[in-house]
Formats: structure tokens, C-alpha cells, sequence
């Protein structure tokens, strides 16, 4: 039997194929198609791995291996892993930033250190020895303590720059007006959350992914808008002519009251 | 007189040879990809650059050749490697599989050599950007083609790849052809479509 995953992925290959053909065929564009017709092959090959593929082995181990040795009867399987998703798309985001500007580079490197340490960590924990308490315990006295501050670090920096963007890309009176419904709309969200005694974990989590992705969003949206031309005063500043004497250093060039810059009486 | 005392077999837990098999073909469909936005990058830059050929190219085709028949040696090697695992050959195996690993790091040897002769720079153009580009990810699927065949060969050698689970053996033949592949992609867009 051709499981889901397969059907899907020889879906996307054989429309992909004719997207090819029909983008090529249609416009000219050669490039576009054999960007496409790559895809589509990606995509068959995958399909036909996974029509092929078995299941799961269970664990072999040698008669007569140490009890220690073997993975307790009815542990959780393992779980599926972001983190080669993330490796590759921080790579895809180094190539960006080798092609365009340095700062995009240490975005990528954050991006494939993250993926890296948690994949090692998702490894880690996937040991058979590896148990509720110990994963408890490590997180009380390692994880919160380190990484708790360095998130909401990395948050309050997210946000403010997200926001600042947002402020310099609007004229003056549409960033009044935004900061006025950003402040409105948190302490509403706020008193919402405060007042709903009942509200699901999953709903408040999709609450606060979903305001947060919109605040990166439109910060990104910003940043690609430019700033917004800031005047200067359109007319002169007048002002009288400073007295002499006030600031004799520059006036005279260091010299005393009463002369010029090149010791000569000013009288 | 007392019988000698074998040794015991490992406790240990045995790897999954399919998650190699598995990982093998997901780098090649990653690496089908990748190959592919680089074909397009060239194809888009020939279409709207003028001038696209550096003068001072060198367009002598014998190195070129040369690293295709090292590629299409190193192919015809991965196979024989799977005749020898199915045949229970394990000697005939070890030595298909080590001529893959010498026949790939002769092509990254030569393909290095190419590079130094071309006399061209990233900052000469286009052609020479995505040139160096393609060098760059050939040589990195060729890298990554010593890597399969160096597991599948210790593997071998060690008897976990057998006539009763050859699968990393066919994996390693598949994959040596899908790198020799990707080195005729690169020789198409350079000789062919220039």
C-alpha cells in the first residue's frame, strides 16, 4: 500500500513537472523551469524513498546484554525533530547574507546554533536512561536559570526593535496613532487574559504566537519601507550675534579680552 | 584440556542501518536542489548578461572529460560493490567500495587542480561567480559521496553489511550515481549550454 506521505510528495512532484514545463513553455524563462523541473525530480525521489521505506526497526541486542543496556518496555518513541528544518533554513538564510549584508550572516549563525544545540539536546534526551525526573530536574537547575533570562532578553530586544522600525517607517501622526492602538491593544489583551479564568493554554499560546508574528511581521515590513524622510527647520534661526568676551577661546583664539585671533588690538 | 573461552558478542544495541539509508537520500534530495538553484542562478545570469564568456577562458575540455570518466569509474565501482554484498563476496565488496573512495578523491584532486589553472576569480563577472559556485558545491557532493562510501565500507569490512541486509550497499551504489550526476549537470551547463 502507497502510504499518505508518499502519494502527497509524488502530488508535488508531478505538479511541480508541469508547473515546470507550462512556466517554461509559457514565458521563456528558462531559468524558472529549470528551477521548477529540479524541484519535481527532489520531490519523486523522496516519493519513491518513502514508498520503499520500512518501518521502524525495533532495537537489536545481543542475548544476554545488561538489563541496563535495553530500552524500557512502553517509553515514549521518539519524536519528530524541527531542528534539521531550522539547520536549513539558517542555511538557506547564510546564503542570503553571503549575497547581501554581513548582519544577515549572524542572524544565520544564531539560527544554526540554536538548531544545533537542540538537536544535540533532543538526542540527548532520547536516551533510554533518560527519565521524567532527571529531565525535571535538569531543567530547574540548568535550563530556566540560563535560559529564561536570555529569552526574555532576546524578546524585549525583538519587540522594541520590531516597534521602533514600525515607528520610523510611519509619518508622525500614523505613529501616534499606532503607539496609542498598541497600548490599548495589550492592556485590553491583558485585561482580557486577567479576567478569563477558564482560557485554554493552547488558545493563549496561539494568542501570543499569532501578536507576536504580526509585530515581527510589520517590523520586517518597516525595516523593507525605509525610514520615513525626517524635515529639518524650514526657516533660519535668528538669533543675535554672540558678544564679544563671552567665550574668549574662541572668539580671540585663546588670547586675552580686547584682541583677535592673531594678538592684534581689536580696538 | 579445557575448551577456549569465545569471546561474548556486544551488549550494545545494534544501529538501524536504515536511518543511514535514509539520511544518504535525503542529503542527495537536498543536494538535487541545491544543484538546481545553481543551474537556474546560470541560466538567468547567461540570459541577461552581456559579455557573458570571460575572454581569458580557458575552454579546454580534456580535464573536463577526464573528471567524467573518473565520475563514470566511480559509478561502475558503487555497483560492483552491490554485486559483491548480494554475492556474499566480501572481498570483492571492500574492493569496489575502496575504488569508489580513491576514484572520488581523485576527482576532488583534479577538480581542485581545474580551479587553480582557470586563472578565473569570483569578481570577474558572472560566469565566474556561478562557476566557482558549482565548483564549490560539486566538490562539497563529492566530499559527501567519500563520506557514504567510507561508512558503507567500514561497514562491510565489519560484516554488518551482508547478503541478508545489503541496503546500505545499494544506498552508497545510488548515491555514487546521483554525485556522478551531479558532476554531469555542471559539464552540461559549462560545455552545452555555455
Amino acid at each position: 500500500m502507497v502510504t499518505f506521505a508518499s502519494r502527497a510528495l509524488w502530488a508535488l512532484g508531478l505538479l511541480t513537472a508541469v508547473a515546470a514545463i507550462t512556466y517554461g513553455w509559457t514565458t521563456n524563462d528558462d531559468s524558472g523551469g529549470t528551477l521548477l523541473a529540479f524541484l519535481a525530480v527532489g520531490a519523486i525521489v523522496l516519493a519513491v524513498a518513502v514508498a520503499f521505506a520500512d518501518a521502524d526497526r525495533a532495537p537489536w541486542y545481543a542475548p544476554g546484554a545488561p538489563v541496563g543496556y535495553e530500552a524500557p518496555v512502553g517509553g515514549r518513541p521518539s519524536l519528530p525533530a524541527p531542528w534539521p528544518v531550522l539547520g536549513a533554513l539558517g542555511l538557506a538564510v547564510l546564503a542570503l547574507g553571503a549575497a547581501s549584508e554581513g548582519g544577515v550572516v549572524i542572524i544565520a549563525g544564531v539560527v544554526m546554533a540554536v538548531a544545533a544545540g537542540g538537536w544535540a539536546l533532543q538526542q540527548w534526551s532520547e536516551h533510554p536512561l533518560y527519565s521524567r525526573r532527571y529531565a525535571l530536574r535538569l531543567r530547574e537547575r540548568v535550563l530556566i536559570p540560563i535560559g529564561l533570562p536570555f529569552l526574555v532578553l532576546a524578546l524585549i530586544a525583538v519587540i522594541t526593535i520590531s516597534l521602533s522600525r514600525i515607528f520610523l517607517a510611519l509619518p508622525e501622526n500614523g505613529t501616534r496613532a499606532v503607539a496609542l492602538a498598541v497600548a490599548v491593544v495589550v492592556l485590553l489583551s491583558a485585561f482580557a487574559v486577567a479576567a478569563s479564568a477558564r482560557m485554554a493554554r493552547t488558545a493563549l499560546l496561539l494568542l501570543i504566537g499569532f501578536a507576536f508574528a504580526c509585530l515581527v511581521g510589520a517590523g520586517i515590513a518597516g525595516i523593507a519601507h525605509g525610514e520615513r524622510t525626517f524635515e529639518g527647520p524650514t526657516k533660519p534661526v535668528h538669533h543675535a550675534p554672540l558678544p564679544p568676551g563671552i567665550n574668549p577661546s574662541i572668539t580671540n583664539g585663546g588670547g586675552p579680552p580686547g584682541t583677535t585671533a592673531t594678538g592684534q588690538s581689536s580696538q | 584440556m579445557t575448551a577456549p573461552q569465545l569471546a561474548l558478542p556486544s551488549g550494545e544495541r545494534r544501529p538501524d542501518p536504515t536511518i543511514t539509508v535514509y539520511g544518504a537520500i535525503a542529503l542527495a534530495v537536498s543536494l538535487v536542489v541545491l544543484l538546481g538553484t545553481l543551474a537556474a542562478v546560470y541560466v538567468a545570469l547567461r540570459a541577461g548578461t552581456h559579455g557573458w564568456l570571460p575572454k581569458a577562458l580557458n575552454r579546454d575540455e580534456y580535464f573536463d572529460n577526464t573528471l567524467a570518466v573518473t565520475a563514470f569509474l566511480s559509478v561502475v565501482a558503487g555497483w560492483w560493490g552491490v554485486y559483491g554484498v548480494v554475492k556474499g563476496s566480501r572481498s570483492q565488496a571492500v574492493t569496489a567500495l575502496s575504488i569508489v573512495v580513491l576514484m572520488d578523491a581523485a576527482f576532488l584532486n583534479l577538480l581542485t587542480y581545474v580551479v587553480r589553472q582557470s586563472h578565473l576569480s569570483p569578481r570577474q563577472g558572472g560566469y565566474a561567480l556561478v562557476w566557482y559556485a558549482l565548483v564549490v558545491a560539486i566538490g562539497a557532493v563529492f566530499a559527501t559521496g567519500i563520506g557514504v562510501a567510507g561508512i558503507t565500507l567500514a561497514r562491510v569490512a565489519g560484516g554488518l553489511v551482508s547478503t541478508a541486509d545489503p541496503s546500505l550497499a545499494w544506498c552508497a551504489a545510488w548515491y555514487g550515481t546521483f554525485v556522478a550526476v551531479a558532476w554531469f549537470v555542471m559539464y552540461y551547463l559549462v560545455h552545452v549550454v555555455q
